[in-house]
């Protein structure tokens, strides 16, 4: 089962910095309160590394990991993923750039629950330019051990398996810059274990991985660490 | 890829589905339903007046109303010309109006037919419709009619209406700027056939000289048989006439039934007025109210210009059958009344339903739409995969509700022909052209949700 991933995606290595995010700032308003999500943010992410996040609740990490990705725009500073400023793009812009270089995978899965773990995974592939592609889906799944489960549904599916094809879904496209935003959170110690070692192995494929984690498995196979705090980069 | 997106999520979510397309088909119905209905009710009520074969009626100028409503028309008499008079094509119509007979007829005269406009079919402003005289879609009938008592082997009945008739002979009712266009009044034999339009049919055929079709009624009272021979005897003036039974008329209901048709040739004879009539009937013009009572004016000036220089002009007066024309209008009125108000009614509920509908299934979709657009799909597919469904809610309810509509109409027995139903194909368009309206209208909202989905507030673990 190890292994498996670094057939599975080959990123191309980018010149310079993989993510570089400067000043980044996003500035929530309740009400009367102006709350600073994350506050001048400054990270450069190389490519190949392994980056865990850590930081308590509330402490702004999923918000940097989704300006990263492009699904919120920040408030100020800017967001380059693989030399492209993703910050200032068009929505329409981040996603077909998204589609092609970022994949992202979540705690709670968020497989389409109609769609069978093939057809989730060709649902990221219709987004890429090179569309729906059941064989090389159903090969991917195959290679992580899900052969016998591309039929089923999400709701058929265990906990673990359902990561599985929501990572599956996040590297069918050989995005070179994959984010986690806690994908072990809603998995037993060992079930976690598995996906990060797919992640692992797609990080030795040369790909560069973004992990948000309270888990301490990650820094088995982080390359690096950051902790999170109010909104700020602590350590690092 | 997206095909299978949308019908597998309406197979997940069926129900809701069908139901919505339920409720969307019944409410389509219902509105169809009424349109048919009131359509076929006017149609069925414009059936049964044209069956009364009113219209407008020229009578001389001195008979009295009182007889005339006992159908004793009696001595007060014009001259035959008067049909002629009234046919002559050499006159036109000129009516300003929509084409379908709307109530805004503005202006409308008689005039020449050399008028240079009309024989050279130069453009002529829009909504002016040209017509000579005949082609108002009306037959003429020359009546002499008079109260006589019918006597066989012994048997009399009192109170007969013996009605000699010429009907205008077969015309040609070119179409309104057709062809065929040819001035003087002289008449065409029957059977021939224009170009311009089909010949129109005879509404009697009266009998031949010597024989009389009688009326189901007198039939019986007399025991009548054809090929009997009945006296007729006129009460003013005072004559008698034999006549051979050439058919006996089903029984009407109607004061047909105490009717003893003749050719007016004969009746003229037996009353010693040889080219004199009492009535021109004026049939079968599809008209409202409105138009009828000004084609009544035309007629009436038509009768007053004293064409071709007689001495008098003919003292004679154009009636309108003003009840019939009243109801039908109010028919008209009331079906409009109901059709105009329910189209408006059951698009409102549709676009309630369909948005409703619309609205709660984004609700449900978010999170797919948030997936969507994180794997990296744009937003412009991700809308059109939501409204497909929206699309085919409206359009199945559309198709189900019409299709069921006129089948319930039909169960309903409603005197409607399917083929009348079916082959107005603007009919359909309307209905998909209401059905994507309604759709639009229905989209407004949900899709403005839908477009300000964030997929980061959707994603976001909380
Ligand atoms: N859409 C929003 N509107 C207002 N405030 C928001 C919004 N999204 C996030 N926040 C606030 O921003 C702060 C950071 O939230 P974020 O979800 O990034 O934290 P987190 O580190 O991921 O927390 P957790 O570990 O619980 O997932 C929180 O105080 C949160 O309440
Ligand atoms: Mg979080």
């Amino acid at each position: 089962m190890t292994q498996t991933g670094t057939r599975a995606v080959a990123p191309p290595p980018a010149a310079g910095p993989m993510v570089t995010a400067e000043n980044l700032t996003r500035t929530y308003i309740k009400g009367a309160e102006r709350i600073n999500a994350i506050d001048g943010v400054n990270l450069t992410v190389a490519p190949g590394e392994f980056l865990a996040i850590n930081g308590p609740s509330g402490s702004g990490k999923t918000t940097l990991l989704f300006a990263l990705a492009g699904l919120i725009r920040p408030t100020s500073g800017t967001v380059r993923v693989a030399g492209v400023e993703v910050s200032s793009q068009s929505p329409a812009a981040t996603a077909r750039f998204r589609a092609e270089h970022i994949g992202f995978i979540f705690q709670t899965f968020y497989l389409v629950p109609y769609l069978t773990a093939a057809e989730n995974v060709m649902l990221a592939q219709t987004a890429s330019g090179s569309g729906a592609d059941a064989a090389a889906a159903g090969e991917l799944l195959s290679r992580i051990g899900l052969g016998e489960r591309l039929r089923h549904k999400p709701s058929e599916l265990s906990a673990g398996e359902q990561q599985r094809v929501a990572f599956a879904r996040a590297v069918v496209n050989r995005p070179p810059l994959l984010l986690g935003d806690e994908p072990t959170g809603n998995l037993d110690q060992k079930r976690g274990r598995e996906i990060l070692e797919l992640i692992a192995d797609y990080n030795r494929g040369g790909g560069t991985v973004i992990l948000v984690t309270h888990s301490d498995t990650v820094t088995e196979f982080a390359s690096r660490r950051i902790d999170l705090v109010d909104g700020r980069i602590m350590g690092g | 890829m997206w095909t299978r997106i949308i019908f597998k999520e309406l197979w997940r979510r069926k129900w809701g589905f069908l139901f919505s397309v339920v409720a969307v088909s019944a409410a389509a119905a219902v509105l169809v339903l009424v349109v048919t209905v009131s359509a076929s009710m006017q149609q069925a009520f414009r059936g049964a007046t044209l069956a009364t074969k009113q219209n407008l009626m020229v009578v001389s100028a001195d008979a009295d109303p009182q007889k005339f409503y006992r159908g004793d028309l009696g001595s007060a008499t014009m001259p035959e010309s008067v049909m002629d008079q009234l046919t002559d094509r050499s006159r036109v119509v000129q009516i300003t109006m929509e084409p379908k007979y709307r109530a805004d007829v503005e202006h409308m005269e008689v005039m020449k037919i050399d008028d240079p406009r009309y024989v050279n079919r130069e453009p002529v402003p829009r909504n002016v419709y040209y017509y000579p005289v005949p082609d108002l879609g009306s037959h003429f009938q020359a009546e002499f009619q008079t109260v006589a008592t019918i006597t066989l082997g012994g048997r009399t009945f009192d109170g007969a209406l013996l009605t000699g008739q010429r009907e205008e002979e077969g015309r040609r009712t070119p179409s309104p700027g057709g062809e065929n266009r040819e001035a003087g009044g002289e008449k065409r034999e029957g059977g021939e056939k224009g170009e311009g339009g089909g010949e129109k049919k005879q509404l009697v055929t009266p009998a031949p000289p010597g024989h009389a079709a009688l009326g189901k009624a007198i039939a019986q009272a007399l025991g009548a048989k054809v090929g009997d021979t009945i006296e007729a005897a006129s009460r003013q003036p005072a004559a008698t006439r034999t006549f051979k039974i050439a058919s006996i008329k089903p029984a009407a209901g109607t004061m047909d039934d105490v009717r003893v048709y003749a050719a007016l040739d004969d009746v003229q004879k037996m009353l010693n007025a040889p080219g004199r009539i009492n009535r021109v009937m004026i049939l079968s013009c599809k008209c409202d109210q409105l138009l009828t009572s000004q084609i009544a004016d035309v007629f009436q000036a038509s009768l007053n210009m004293n064409p071709g220089g007689q001495a008098d002009p003919v003292r004679a007066r154009v009636l309108m059958f003003k009840d019939i024309a009243d109801a039908r209008d109010r028919v008209r009125n009331v079906s409009d009344k109901i059709v105009g108000v329910m189209t408006p009614t059951v698009a409102a509920i549709c676009v309630l339903l369909i948005g409703g509908y619309f609205y709660f299934n984004v609700r449900e979709r978010q999170q797919e739409i948030g997936v969507m657009l994180a794997v990296g799909h744009t937003p412009a597919p991700i809308i059109l995969i939501l409204l497909a469904k929206l699309l085919m809610v409206a359009l199945l309810g559309a198709l189900i509700g019409g299709v069921g509509g006129i089948y319930v109409a039909r169960a309903m027995r409603a005197p409607l022909n399917l083929r009348a139903l079916v082959e107005p194909w603007d009919q359909w368009w309307q209905l998909l052209v209401g059905a994507l309206g309604v759709a639009a209208l229905a989209s407004v909202w949900p899709l403005l949700v839908a477009g300000r989905t964030r997929a980061a507030d959707i994603l976001r673990n909380s």
